[in-house]
């Protein structure tokens, strides 16, 4: 009797667990089909497109095709969704490829000039996470400008701050204090 | 007991025989040392910012044995830092400027390969780039081809740089603790000093 008691609690145990863990998840569904910037958003169409998303696979890039939501069809509400898929990293099947930043990280604000740099304000968990080499800081900031210039007409340079604030450098090897542009091209 | 005699003299004789080899490379390497007029060395990363684990120390403490070559082959020698203290970029480029030596050596550690990232700037590009691929050829003949990237990645430090240089990133595997690992590092920074190809080994 006293070993069905166990078996009972075990279970009831093991089914709150399962239950939470369904419920997290399901809310970080919902989070992720959240429109970036759903107050710009807001009364329009729902789309779906094909972005093509770049992440570093050993010393270089590998391209991964997503169909992404938005809303909105402004280049920054473009730029934004393609951050928002580059900040929750590549799928899966890439196999080896790694995130751009550590996982955590959040898109604080995004703006795109008349000259096409988009500028990501990127939350202070970017730098934190594993630390990069010169060539891993290299192809972290190519793959954002190569994913923003790939499916953003107008984006022809990135530059980022933190926190809103502008930076000298993101990893200690590259100079982040101005738009990155043409000497990022993926060959 | 003859036997015996002759396996002695050459148990005694062994340390010597290495010690004198050990002193010919040392003076070999103070030589190419001395090719350099003044020189900056810049060791990567410190304080709040580790780079890759160890790299902060481990730069450091190759600056600190680059220094003292440099030194006793009688070449005006500074260090960007010579303690686990944070310098921005900024800072670096700024101190690399004001000195103006005959060349700058940047150290970082890779998480891979032995990477050589030249000076870009129009007046010191060539010279620059020279100083990298002998450097490269160099870790190449030491640690295999395999071992090198000639990958160029447009760096805070080669960009702001009025002077020749160049950065060097050393694989995060390799144990600069070790002097058998190290020595060939060393010789390798050191001999690309030599312009011409007739005074490498």
């Amino acid at each position: 009797m006293r070993v069905l008691w166990i078996f009972l609690a075990l279970a009831l145990i093991a089914a709150s667990l399962a239950a939470g863990v369904y419920k997290g998840r399901m809310r970080l569904l919902e989070q992720r089909t959240q429109p970036v910037l759903p107050s710009a958003a807001e009364g329009r169409a729902w789309e779906t497109v094909n972005a093509r998303l770049f992440f570093p696979k050993g010393d270089a890039l590998t391209a991964e095709e997503r169909r992404i939501t938005l809303r909105g069809a402004s280049d920054v509400e473009r730029a934004g969704a393609v951050i928002d898929e580059l900040l929750r990293g590549p799928i899966l099947l890439s196999g080896l490829a790694e995130p751009l930043v550590p996982s955590g990280t959040s898109l604080k604000g995004l703006f795109i000039d008349a000259d096409g740099s988009a500028y990501i304000d990127l939350d202070r968990s970017a730098l934190s996470g594993a630390p990069k080499d010169a060539t891993g800081e290299y192809l972290s900031i190519q793959g954002f400008y190569e994913s923003l210039r790939q499916n953003v007409g107008s984006v022809q340079a990135v530059k980022f701050l933190i926190d809103g604030k502008e930076i000298d450098t993101l990893w200690g090897h590259l100079d982040a204090g101005r738009p990155v542009a043409d000497e990022y091209d993926e060959e | 007991m003859k036997k015996l005699c002759v396996c002695l003299i050459i148990i005694l004789l062994v340390p010597f025989a290495g010690f004198a080899s050990a002193a010919g490379s040392d003076g070999e390497l103070l030589r190419y040392a001395a090719s350099a007029g003044k020189v900056v060395i810049d060791p990567g990363h410190g304080g709040f910012d580790p780079g890759l684990p160890g790299e902060k120390e481990s730069v450091l403490v190759l600056a600190g044995k680059l220094r003292d070559m440099f030194r006793e082959a009688g070449t005006k020698v500074a260090l960007t830092r010579d303690a686990n203290r944070y310098v921005s970029l900024q800072e670096r480029a700024s101190r690399v400027n004001n000195e103006t030596p005959d060349l700058y050596v940047g150290l970082h550690r890779s998480r891979a390969r032995f990477s050589v990232f030249s000076a870009i700037e129009n007046s010191v590009r060539a010279e620059s780039e020279g100083l990298r691929d002998r450097m490269l050829a160099g870790l190449a003949e030491a640690f295999g081809e395999d071992a090198v990237s000639s990958r160029q990645i447009p760096l805070y430090m080669t960009e702001h740089i009025h002077t020749p240089g160049v950065l060097v990133e050393i694989p995060a595997n390799i144990d600069l603790d070790d002097e058998t690992v190290s020595t060939p590092v060393i010789r390798a920074i050191l001999q690309a000093l030599e312009p011409s190809s007739e005074n490498r080994r």
